[in-house]
């Protein structure tokens, strides 16, 4: 008897006979090289209506963009409310792009909120009771993020722990420390004026962290796509077992993935404290869910086959439009998580629906 | 009377005939013997029995129940119990949770009743000989005592077919000894046992009847009183349809026999292997024969880096070398294309990507990395390989012919000049499998050289210039040139040194 016999049906099923491809559509293909564009070329109703589907997320956002507008003429759509919504966007986003790489890895985190706060605490309170000076408080930050992501990443990859648990573990850790560093008070003054200027101060009129953000999410975009660590992040992500017969050491790139989301949670943790001035407890907590939101919202705009930072920081800002126009219709305040939630599984539904048709 | 009628079963799976028109029948109160070549159908067949899958035509009766023919229902039928191959137990549950679960005995109410259930399990652990305490856990169990497990399982659910399927095939010799006694005892006069097994002397030890099968269908069936080696050999090895065997036979090249020595590997053993050594000359193709559980995945998993060995070492042109990942095996030239395809290419990247993967960091400058390179790359030795036009489709979406040839293109791109092969034409249709022997024969022409592990006797025939055969963890012979044929291989395989 063959071995793996059991798999026998599955096998046959999965290879076509005949060597005639399935699709011979040289466009049809999309690499781990970027989002890709999904399918060209193919011409039938099925096809058409694929398409549609596969850009159902942009056109509701279109959507909303025109109903906010009409609705709110004369304030929603202004270069002031634009600039608005990037600033409150800026936490989220760096948040939502760092665990863009962990679900790129095919693995998940839930401790990133935690690192938000503890190093938002660990940067503000040596500001404010060390005199440190804004370099200080920063690197302070970075290495509480390297920390605990090196922590989950050696977990994850090294000892196997899944990842859903992990993270919890050292989430939940984190956040006991932050609590025993600050007492749950809240703390101000003493903060360095550079620090403050992260988020306050603008350059030729636009804000330093709406720069920040877009060159974070240019940076990352690029390395995923055109270097050898980021691309095998996509690797790893797509199977592991394969990719290590490749050649591939996947477990420092497990470690990778989690280490610079480490370090996006604590640049977070930064720009909270920095445009609060202070430090509060349980400043991470709020963008957790989000963050997945974010980015599951822009692994569906496009078509739900790859995560991409590009596509998250789309998600991001349909969150952020959503909120802000909801806002300024008067909408009452319940609306937004409902429109989100909303939104969110109308896209995974549409994604699901058109990944079944093929 | 007869307990199972199986009638003219067919069924095809994509292209390949897996049954035409298997029959048999098997008496209650007798252990039934299920042996065959491999291909030959058992396993669907088995699968067909428990309602695993759904056949084109034919039909099964059990205790003189006409069963649905084309059932598929992804879970075992209630009155046959399947007792696979693989150990499939629930580790984190007691042995007494084990051999019950799914038909617990219950008390008043419907309420589970403790003490029902550990005298229910008791009592089915003591008939298989099995003897620890109703409350270890399964996972503390040794491989025998699973396997016993097992057929209390069997036994606890009270069908009226019992399916064995190789219960013996990672055990050695003494713990072999035991399952078989454990298996008598699943013998029942309401019940019959198919014993599916390719260990000869097994199957004429236990069973009253065998039947066998070659081609997806039944050959004969023998008595107890006609059960003699010979003729067991006979049943599972006779006349059988050579479909890519005749044209190619004896078209070997002898290879000189002072080419260099690529490769040896001296006493390694891991969990399954017991000191195996072997060697690998420049430009040779390697046979790798031996059923489940005799280690043969162990030694390409050890030589392409997958596997740590427990003991042993791998020489390469003479210097020691240590694998601590398929990485390293890469870098010394040693590509391994597992028999699990999931493991074997990124489905969902293209065919360039995959090409390119390995070479990476070859390919890149200044450290970033394009397409445009890697189609540059790539694109020579798809072109030599008639991929080119595959290039920018993701592995997944070629047939199984072109995918295994995408991946030799890898292996060849980032310079590795031996490849460990896994079962290399599963899953391949006739043309393609055509083009994937031309391609080692032309590879190995150019001293690329071969490690092969296939079930398929042909495939050694038509490939192999020496081929080895491990049984239980040790090489039991080496076979080269004249002596390669189908029936000394396959006979290899069943009759070993000390277990005839």
């Amino acid at each position: 008897m063959r071995k793996g016999a059991s798999n026998e049906e599955s096998l046959a099923g999965g290879y076509a006979s005949g060597d005639t491809p399935k699709m011979v559509d040289p466009g049809a293909g999309e690499g781990l090289d970027g989002p890709g564009t999904g399918v060209r070329g193919r011409r039938s109703l099925a096809a058409v209506v694929d398409r549609l589907r596969s850009v159902a997320v942009f056109v509701i956002f279109g959507g909303l963009v025109v109903v906010f507008t009409v609705k709110a003429p004369g304030r929603f759509l202004t270069v002031g409310n634009l600039q608005t919504i990037l600033e409150n966007s800026v936490v989220l986003t760096l948040a939502a792009v760092g665990l863009t790489l962990v679900l790129v890895l095919g693995q998940f985190d839930l401790s990133f909120s935690a690192v938000i706060g503890l190093s938002g605490a660990v940067a503000v309170s040596l500001m404010h009771s060390y005199h440190a000076g804004f370099f200080e408080a920063v690197i302070a930050a970075l290495c509480v993020g390297l920390v605990i992501g090196l922590i989950n990443g050696l977990m994850v990859g090294y000892a196997r722990v899944a990842a859903f648990i992990a993270t919890l573990a050292v989430g939940s850790a984190a956040t006991g420390v932050e609590e025993a560093l600050m007492h749950q008070n809240t703390v101000y003054g003493g903060m360095a004026k550079s620090y403050i200027n992260l988020t306050q101060g603008k350059i030729d009129g636009v804000a330093i962290e709406v720069i920040i953000i877009l060159a974070a999410v240019v940076v990352v975009s690029l390395w995923l796509g055109f270097t050898v660590s980021g691309r095998r992040l996509y690797a790893v992500g797509s199977n592991e077992g394969a990719a290590r017969l490749a050649g591939v050491k996947t477990r420092r790139v497990i470690v990778l993935g989690f280490v610079v989301l480490g370090l996006f949670g604590a640049l977070a943790g930064v720009m909270v404290t920095s445009q609060a001035q202070s430090y509060y407890p349980g400043s991470g907590t709020p963008f957790l869910l989000p963050a997945y939101t974010a980015a599951f919202l822009g692994f569906s705009a496009i078509g739900g086959r790859r995560f991409h930072p590009a596509a998250t920081f789309f998600g991001v800002l349909f969150i952020e439009v959503l909120s802000t126009g909801l806002t300024m219709l008067n909408s009452p305040p319940w609306s937004t998580d409902l429109a989100q939630g909303v939104a969110l599984g109308v896209a995974v539904l549409l994604v699901r629906r058109s990944s079944v048709a093929q | 009377m007869s307990i199972v009628e199986v009638h003219g079963l067919f069924k095809t799976f994509g292209g390949t005939q897996a049954l035409r028109g298997a029959s048999f029948s098997a008496e209650a109160g007798s252990i039934h013997g299920i042996v065959g070549p491999n291909g030959a159908g058992k396993s669907t067949l088995v699968r067909a029995l428990c309602g695993l899958t759904s056949v084109d035509a034919g039909e099964i009766i059990i205790g003189g129940v006409m069963v649905l023919k084309s059932r598929d229902s992804g879970s075992v039928r209630k009155d046959v119990a399947l007792v696979a191959q693989e150990v499939t137990l629930p580790e984190s549950l007691t042995v007494a949770e084990a051999v019950l679960v799914g038909s617990e005995p219950r008390g008043r109410g419907r309420i589970l009743s403790p003490s029902r259930m550990k005298r229910a399990a008791a009592s089915a652990l003591e008939e298989v000989g099995l003897e620890v305490s109703t409350r270890t856990l399964v996972s503390r169990l040794s491989g025998r005592e699973k396997r016993l497990l097992m057929f209390a399982q069997a036994l606890h659910r009270n069908a009226s077919v019992v399916v064995v399927d190789e219960p013996t095939a990672a055990l050695d010799e003494a713990d072999a000894e035991i399952v078989l006694s454990g298996l008598e005892a699943l013998r029942r006069p309401d019940s019959v046992v198919l014993f599916v097994s390719h260990r000869l002397h097994e199957v004429q030890r236990i069973c009253d009847r065998v039947t066998g099968f070659r081609d997806g269908r039944d050959v004969a069936t023998l008595e107890r009183e006609m059960l003699t080696p010979d003729a067991l050999e006979e049943l599972i090895l006779g006349e059988r349809l050579a479909v890519l065997s005749s044209q190619h036979d004896s078209a070997h090249p002898a290879h000189e026999e002072d080419t260099e020595t690529c490769l040896s590997i001296r006493g390694l053993s891991t969990g399954l292997l017991r000191g195996v050594s072997l060697e690998l000359r420049r430009g040779e193709v390697l046979g790798v024969v031996g059923l489940a559980g005799s280690g043969a995945e162990d030694l390409l998993e050890v030589i392409g880096g997958s596997m740590r060995p427990a003991s042993g070492q791998l020489f390469m042109r003479g210097r020691p070398v240590v694998f601590r990942g398929p990485k390293d095996a890469l870098k010394a030239g040693i590509a391994y294309l597992p028999a699990d395809r999931a493991r074997a290419g990124l489905l969902d990247a293209t065919v360039r990507e995959n090409v390119a993967m390995p070479s990476w960091e070859r390919i890149r400058r200044m450290g970033l990395l394009t397409t445009g390179m890697e189609d540059r790359f790539a694109r020579e030795i798809l072109l030599r390989l008639g991929l080119e036009q595959y290039r920018q489709m993701p592995l997944g979406h070629l047939s199984g012919g072109n995918r295994q040839k995408a991946l030799f293109a890898r292996a060849v791109a980032c310079g590795a000049r031996i490849l460990v092969l896994g079962e290399p034409t599963a899953g391949v249709d006739v043309r393609g499998r055509r083009d994937t022997y031309d391609l080692i024969e032309q590879l190995a022409e150019e001293g690329y050289s071969f490690v092969i592990l296939s079930s398929e006797a042909e495939e050694h025939v038509r490939l192999c210039d020496v081929v080895v055969t491990l049984v239980r963890g040790k090489v039991s012979s080496v076979l080269r040139g004249s002596e390669l044929d189908i029936r000394t291989i396959e006979l290899s395989m069943v009759t070993a040194k000390g277990t005839r």
